[in-house]
């Protein structure tokens, strides 16, 4: 569907024309982080808590979500970021320092039930079938929008959770309105909190304007990345505040796998 | 006489295609009202487990339906309702099943809103989420 027809159909209120400037958020400086290295506490990670916890003190301190409320500047600190576009393959990447301890960053990263929290713009999202090797089919819808125009696309991923605790995830085209796209996520402990690091590259199946549409596409990108991010983090912390729940990981709740499983992400592997 | 017919038969479909859009309008302007529509549904189907401190969807989100302010403040991982956006509030994505089916709410199905229980939510939500 051309993005002037789809438009029509989307609601105007979604982008953040008046998020603060993107760029100014970048810190190029990532050596002030490794050099801090020694100088923080060990792993220091608190064990995940098993006794039923008292959020009540929690909920007192909630904070809002950046989605929400744009006039509030992302919190988290942005080393690297990048959006290239070339013959409509968009590659990006971000790293940034998530304030959370990485064994609560990776569990939000893998709990593919949840994902919906990560991003408002992901307006479905399902886990179509995984494996105990750690091979997840997940479906997602995301909405997309460049200024006010939006479009809905959809995507079939094939994630493989990486020994390292690295996370990779591959399109099926066929399955989705993507020619092709790869995406990669490297978690890196440091002390109590975690860098993060993004990279990908998705071809969508969309009719984008030149030049203007190009730049549009390419800053609510950035945008998007930024509000995942920020939403990772304050997920991370929730959950490091509390402790990891008994029963939440996606593993628990494998469901048989679809054919479409074994088609596309295990002989496909 | 035959092409007065025709025109008779022209201007009258125009008029029930017109009445039909300005029902359908008047249907569409309906103002959701957050005691009369919102609050019994949630205080139904929902408030049981999302009711401080005991509440198992209280426990496990610190989402709490016991007042307005309650449901706007969300919960502990992020507001719940992005008001005038009901696609993307996640309130709107599990009521309508869009999490996939193991995430959607009420749990199971006793308490599951009907097709008009959901609409009223995103209408609510499309209209701004206002306390009214």
């Amino acid at each position: 569907m051309p993005v002037f027809v789809s438009a029509l159909l989307c609601s105007p209120t979604l982008l953040a024309e008046d998020h603060p400037d993107i760029n100014s958020d970048i810190n190029p400086n990532i050596n002030r982080y490794t050099s801090n290295r020694e100088r923080m506490p060990g792993p220091g990670i608190p064990p995940p808590v098993d006794n039923r916890p008292d959020i009540s003190d929690y909920s007192l301190h909630r904070e809002r979500s950046f989605e929400s409320d744009a006039s509030t500047p992302p919190a988290i600190d942005v080393l690297d970021m990048e959006v290239v576009e070339r013959g409509g393959r968009y590659q990006m990447k971000i790293v940034a320092v998530i304030r959370a301890p990485a064994p609560y960053v990776r569990h939000v990263l893998a709990d593919f039930q949840h994902l919906y929290r990560l991003n408002p713009s992901i307006v479905e999202s399902e886990v179509l079938g995984c494996n105990k090797d750690g091979l997840v089919m997940v479906r997602t819808q995301a909405l997309g929008c460049a200024a006010q125009f939006c479009e809905v696309l959809e995507r079939v991923e094939c994630v493989y959770l990486l020994r390292s605790g690295d996370i990779v995830a591959d399109i099926i085209p066929e399955l989705s309105q993507f020619r092709s796209g790869k995406s990669y996520w490297w978690i890196k402990p440091i002390g109590e909190h975690t860098i993060v690091g993004y990279r990908s590259y998705m071809e969508p199946e969309i009719v984008v304007p030149p030049v203007v549409g190009k730049f549009l596409v390419k800053k609510s990108i950035k945008q998007q990345m930024l509000i995942t991010f920020t939403n990772l983090e304050k997920i991370a912390r929730a959950h490091a505040a509390r402790g990891l729940p008994r029963h939440s990981h996606f593993m628990d709740v494998c469901r048989t796998p679809e054919d479409k499983f074994n088609i596309y992400c295990v002989r496909g592997r | 006489m035959k092409y007065y017919r025709h025109m008779i038969r022209d201007v009258f479909a125009v008029c029930v295609i017109l009445v039909a859009f300005i029902v359908s309008g008047c249907a569409a302007d309906r103002v959701i009202a957050y005691r009369d529509d919102i609050e019994p549904v949630l205080r139904q189907k929902c408030l049981e487990c999302h009711l401080p401190p005991d509440g198992e969807g209280y426990i496990s989100t610190g989402l709490s339906l016991q007042s307005y302010d309650a449901l706007m403040d969300g919960t502990m991982f992020g507001m719940v309702i992005i008001p005038g956006d009901s696609r993307r509030s996640v309130l709107n994505k599990l009521v309508e099943h869009r999490a996939g089916a193991l995430k959607g709410m009420p749990p199971g199905s006793e308490k599951a809103l009907t097709d008009e229980e959901i609409e009223l939510f995103r209408l609510w939500v499309d209209q701004g989420a206002v306390f009214n």
